[in-house]
C-alpha cells in the first residue's frame, strides 16, 4: 500500500484533512483504531462557534472555519444537519452582563457580528427563557451541526474522488523515518503503507502518535458529559449558554467545571452541556454532574425542570496547556503534520484545519498564520 | 431524603423474591426495588396466587414469605419504583430510583452494601414488512394486556415467532376468548412425543405448564405450523392479516409457500434479551448467555465481576421462571453472607439449591438450541420497513451507516439515529445486529450501555438528595 499522506484519525478533524487532501489531488489513506468518529467527535454537540472565542489566533481560526464550513453543507447538500442558528450568550448577574459586553466589543473588533440583547428583547429570541436574566449577546454566525454525520459524509466525499481510502479497525503501530529522519512508511495492523506524509489528526490520542514518529505533544484529556432530553417540538431555537461557560473555556482548573450550554436538534433532542475535568479516561457517569447541569439548565430554561433526561454522552476533549491546537508541519520531523488538540472546538475548527493541511502539503500559500499553532512551541528551547 | 439498607434488591419477580425471603430472614435490613404494583415479575403478573401458609421455597410460599417480612418492616418494599442507575461510592453501591409519576420528590438515593440485580428480560422483537401496524405487538405486550389489563389484542390472533412462549401465550389468550388462528413456528422443535416437548417447556414456567397450553391448543383445534414464518403483516391502518411462509432451517422463506391467514392482531416473539444496564453502567463482566444474548458473568454464589453486585433470573442468561427462582436463592444467601449474618439457608438446603441451578442452566440451554434465531429472517425486511420505532429508522438508512464506515452497533447508533429514541435500542438493538451481521461481544456490549436505563425529569435530578 502507499499514499501521497496517511491521516491517521477518522474523526471530524481527519475526515476534513480528508476531503481538502483528495480534493487537492493527493491520494488519501484515513487509518483509524476504530470506526469513523469514534472518538471525541462522537462524543461532543457539534457546536461551530465564535461566540467563545476571544479575539487571537483561535478566533481567526474559527470564523475562517465557519465559512468552510457553510461551502462543505452547500457542496454536499446538507448531509450533516448544518444549522445557522445563531448562540445566545446570557447572563443572569449585572457583574457577569458587562464582563460580556466588554468582550463582546473586543469581538466585534476582529469581525464577529455580536448584537446585544437587552432582558426584555430575550424572549423574542427564546420565548421559553427564564425572565430572570440580565441580558444576553446574539452571534449569528454561531452554527451547530450533527458531527459524526459530518465525518462519515466528509470522508465519504473524500472517497468520491477515487483518491482516498477509508480503513478502520486499523491500529497504528509504528511510524518508520528514513536516514534523513523524514517519514517514509507507517505500520499498522493491517498491513504497512508507504508514505511521505502523516497526519496526526488522532485528537486526544495524538499524543501517542507523535510518541510514534519520536516527539513530544502534551495533549491531555478533559472529561465532558452531555445530558439529552426526551424529544420535543422545537422550543429552544438557538444555542443558548451562560456567560460563565466563557471563563470554564479558557480555566485552567483541573476540577469540574460546569456551565450550561442548551441547544435542540433536527431531532427534537435537546442537549445540555457543558462540563470539564481533568481525571484521565474515566467514562464513568458522574451525577454530581448531571445534577448541576440539570439544576444550571433550569436556571436558563425553567420548563426543563419537567422534561425528561433519556440518556447522556460524553467524550475526552483533547487538550494543550495554552489551549491551542497543534497545526502543521512538525520541523523535528519532515513529513510529519499535526492536525489535533483542538479541546472543545475540534468540529468547529475542523474544516479551516483541513484546509490549511492540504495547502501545506501542497505547497499552496496559507490562509493563515500557524506559527501560534506550531507543533514545536511547547519545547523548553522554544522561543516563540 | 437518602436511605440505607444491607442488600438492595432490584426487581420484584421470582428471583428478587427468593432473594429478599432469604437475605431478609439471614437478618439482613433488604429494601426491595419493583416497577410493578405488587411482586410477581413477567411470570407472576397478575396471577391469582394465595399465598402459601406453609414454609418452602417454591413461589408461593416465598410470597406468603415476602408478605409477612414486609409486614414486619424487614423488607423496605417499594413497588411502582424504577432503578435508573447504580454507582460505586467506596465500598457501597448506590441506587438510584424513581417513582413511577413524574413527581420530583419521588428520586430516591438508596446506599446498600450489596445489590442483587433481578431485573429479569423483556422481549425480543424482530422487524418485518407491517410490524409498526397497529395491532401487531410482542408476545410480553400481548400477555401483560391480557393478564394485567383484561384486554384482548384482538378478536382472531396470530401468534408467531419461536420459542415455547409462542405456546403460553396462544394459552393465555384462548383462556380468555380469544380465538387463535395459528402459532406459527420458525423453528422445527421435535416433538416426538408430548413428554419431550413438556421437557422443553417446563423450563419456563411450573411442571405441568407445558401440558396445560398443549391441551388448551389441541381443545381449540390451533394449528401449530412449525418451520413457518410471517413474512409480511398486511393491512392500511392496523392489521388485517399476515402472509406466512414455509422457511428452510435457516429461516429463508421457500417460494411458492406463502398463504395469507386472516386476523386482527398478532402476537410476535422471538425470544428475550436481559435487561443489564445497571450492570453495565457498573461495568460487570458480561458474557453470552445460551441463547447467544448478552448476560453478565456470575460465578457459583450468583456474584458478578463487581464487587458487592450480584445477579439472579434473567440477567444472567435467559433461563425461565425456575431458574430465576433458585438463583434468587442463592444470591440471597451470599447477601447475608457478604453482611455478616448466618444465611437462613442451612448448607445442605443450599447444596440442594445450587444444584437445581445446575439443573435448570442445562436445561435452558436445551431449549436455546431447539429454539434459535437463525439469520434468514433478514430475507424478509424491505429498505423501507423501520427498524428502530422511536426514531422512525429504516432498513436502507441502518445500511448507509455501515457503507459509511459503521462495523459496530454504537456507530450504526450514532450515524443512523436507530437505538437513540425512548427505548434506548431495547427495541432495535437485536435486529441491526442482525442486519450489519455485528456478532462479537464488544458490539453487543457498546449498544446495550446506557447510562441512564429510565428516563428521569432534570427536574428530579436537580433536587437529587446528596449522598451521605
Amino acid at each position: 500500500m502507499n499514499a501521497d499522506v496517511v491521516i491517521i484519525g477518522a474523526g471530524v478533524v481527519g475526515a476534513c484533512c480528508a476531503r481538502a487532501c483528495a480534493e487537492a489531488g493527493l491520494s488519501v489513506i484515513v487509518v483509524d483504531r476504530g470506526a469513523v468518529a469514534s472518538g471525541t467527535t462522537g462524543g461532543g454537540e457539534g457546536n461551530i462557534l465564535v461566540s467563545d472565542k476571544e479575539p487571537g489566533p483561535e478566533l481567526d481560526l474559527a470564523l475562517l472555519s465557519r465559512d468552510l464550513w457553510a461551502q462543505m453543507a452547500g457542496a454536499l447538500g446538507d448531509s450533516f444537519e448544518l444549522d445557522p442558528k445563531g448562540g445566545l450568550v446570557v447572563a443572569a448577574r449585572s457583574e457577569t452582563y458587562e464582563h460580556l459586553l466588554r468582550f463582546a466589543d473586543e469581538q466585534r473588533s476582529c469581525g464577529v457580528i455580536a448584537e446585544t440583547v437587552a432582558a426584555w428583547d430575550l424572549a423574542q429570541l427564546e420565548p421559553r427563557i427564564s425572565r430572570d436574566l440580565v441580558g444576553g449577546v446574539f452571534y449569528p454566525q454561531d452554527m451547530q451541526v450533527q458531527p459524526m454525520m459530518a465525518a462519515a459524509h466528509l470522508i465519504e466525499a473524500a472517497r468520491a474522488t477515487g483518491r482516498a481510502t477509508l480503513m478502520t479497525d486499523c491500529t497504528v503501530t509504528g511510524i518508520d523515518r528514513d536516514a534523513a529522519g523524514a517519514i517514509s512508511a507507517v505500520r499498522t495492523s493491517q498491513g504497512s503503507i508507504s508514505t511521505r506524509h502523516v497526519v496526526n489528526a488522532a485528537g486526544t490520542w495524538g499524543g501517542e502518535i507523535a510518541a510514534l514518529a519520536g516527539v513530544e505533544l502534551p495533549i491531555l484529556p478533559r472529561r465532558g458529559f452531555i445530558l439529552v432530553t426526551e424529544p420535543l417540538p422545537p422550543v429552544v431555537h438557538h444555542k443558548v449558554y451562560a456567560a460563565d461557560y466563557v471563563a470554564n473555556v479558557a480555566s485552567d482548573n483541573a476540577g469540574l467545571e460546569t456551565s450550561a450550554v442548551i441547544e435542540g436538534t433536527q431531532a427534537g433532542t435537546i442537549l445540555i452541556g457543558a462540563s470539564r475535568e481533568r481525571v484521565g479516561f474515566d467514562k464513568t457517569l458522574d451525577w454530581g454532574v448531571v445534577r448541576r447541569l440539570s439544576r444550571q439548565a433550569i436556571e436558563v430554561f425553567p420548563f426543563l425542570a419537567d422534561v425528561q433526561l433519556l440518556r447522556t454522552y460524553g467524550g475526552f476533549r483533547p487538550y494543550c496547556p495554552d489551549h491551542l491546537p497543534v497545526i502543521g508541519p512538525d520541523p523535528r520531523v519532515p513529513g510529519l503534520l499535526h492536525a489535533c488538540g483542538h479541546e472543545g472546538a475540534g468540529v468547529g475548527l475542523a474544516a479551516a484545519t483541513g484546509h490549511v493541511i492540504a495547502q501545506a502539503l501542497t505547497g499552496a500559500p496559507l490562509s493563515i498564520d500557524l506559527a501560534p499553532f506550531a507543533p514545536e512551541r511547547f519545547e523548553a528551547s522554544h522561543v516563540g | 431524603m437518602a436511605s440505607d439498607c444491607d442488600v438492595a434488591v432490584i426487581g420484584a419477580g421470582a428471583a428478587g423474591v427468593a432473594a429478599s425471603v432469604v437475605a431478609a430472614r439471614s437478618g439482613c435490613r433488604v429494601t426491595l426495588i419493583d416497577v410493578g404494583d405488587r411482586p410477581g415479575g413477567q411470570y407472576y403478573r397478575g396471577a391469582d396466587l394465595s399465598p402459601s401458609p406453609r414454609a418452602g421455597v417454591d413461589y408461593p410460599a416465598l410470597a406468603g414469605d415476602l408478605d409477612r417480612l414486609v409486614a414486619a418492616h424487614a423488607v423496605d418494599y417499594r413497588p411502582r419504583t424504577t432503578a435508573y442507575a447504580l454507582e460505586r461510592a467506596g465500598q457501597r453501591l448506590l441506587v438510584r430510583t424513581r417513582g413511577d409519576d413524574r413527581h420530583r420528590q419521588d428520586v430516591d438515593i438508596i446506599g446498600a452494601g450489596t445489590v442483587i440485580l433481578a431485573t429479569g428480560a423483556f422481549d425480543r422483537p424482530l422487524p418485518f414488512p407491517g410490524w409498526t401496524l397497529p395491532g401487531v405487538m410482542t408476545g410480553g405486550g400481548a400477555q401483560s394486556l391480557v393478564k394485567g389489563q383484561h384486554v384482548l389484542p384482538g378478536r382472531r390472533i396470530v401468534v408467531a415467532g419461536t420459542g415455547p412462549f409462542l405456546l403460553a401465550v396462544a394459552a393465555t389468550l384462548l383462556e380468555h376468548g380469544a380465538e387463535v388462528a395459528a402459532v406459527v413456528e420458525a423453528n422445527d422443535p421435535v416433538v416426538g412425543s408430548v413428554r419431550q416437548l413438556r421437557g422443553l417447556t417446563s423450563g419456563l414456567g411450573k411442571a405441568g405448564d407445558l401440558g396445560r397450553f398443549i391441551a388448551a391448543l389441541a381443545r381449540h383445534r390451533v394449528p401449530y405450523l412449525r418451520r413457518h414464518r410471517i413474512v409480511e403483516a398486511l393491512g392500511e391502518d392496523r392489521v388485517t392479516g399476515v402472509r406466512i411462509a414455509r422457511v428452510d432451517a435457516d429461516w429463508h422463506p421457500i417460494p411458492g409457500t406463502e398463504r395469507v391467514l386472516e386476523c386482527d392482531a398478532v402476537s410476535v416473539g422471538f425470544g428475550f434479551v436481559a435487561q443489564l444496564d445497571l450492570a453495565a453502567q457498573l461495568g460487570a463482566r458480561m458474557i453470552r448467555g445460551a441463547d447467544g444474548g448478552l448476560a453478565v458473568e456470575v460465578d457459583d454464589d450468583q456474584a458478578t465481576s463487581v464487587p458487592g453486585l450480584l445477579a439472579a433470573g434473567e440477567t444472567t442468561g435467559i433461563g425461565g421462571v425456575e431458574a430465576a427462582r433458585v438463583e434468587g436463592l442463592v444470591a440471597g444467601a451470599t447477601a447475608a453472607v457478604l453482611s455478616d449474618h448466618a444465611s437462613a439457608l442451612t448448607p445442605s438446603a443450599l447444596e440442594r439449591v445450587r444444584r437445581q441451578v445446575a439443573r435448570w442452566r442445562r436445561f435452558a440451554a436445551g431449549l436455546h438450541a431447539t429454539f434459535p434465531v437463525r439469520d434468514g429472517w433478514v430475507d424478509s425486511v424491505r429498505e423501507d420497513s423501520l427498524v428502530c420505532r422511536c426514531e422512525e429508522v429504516p432498513v436502507s438508512r441502518v445500511r448507509e451507516a455501515v457503507a459509511l464506515g459503521a462495523r459496530d452497533a454504537r456507530t450504526v447508533k450514532l450515524l443512523s439515529r436507530a437505538g437513540m429514541g425512548w427505548c434506548q435500542g431495547r427495541m432495535c438493538a437485536a435486529a441491526v445486529d442482525g442486519l450489519c451481521g455485528f456478532d462479537d461481544i464488544a458490539s453487543l456490549q457498546g449498544a446495550s450501555y446506557r447510562p441512564v436505563s429510565v428516563p428521569v425529569p432534570l427536574g428530579a435530578l436537580a433536587a437529587e438528595p446528596v449522598e451521605g
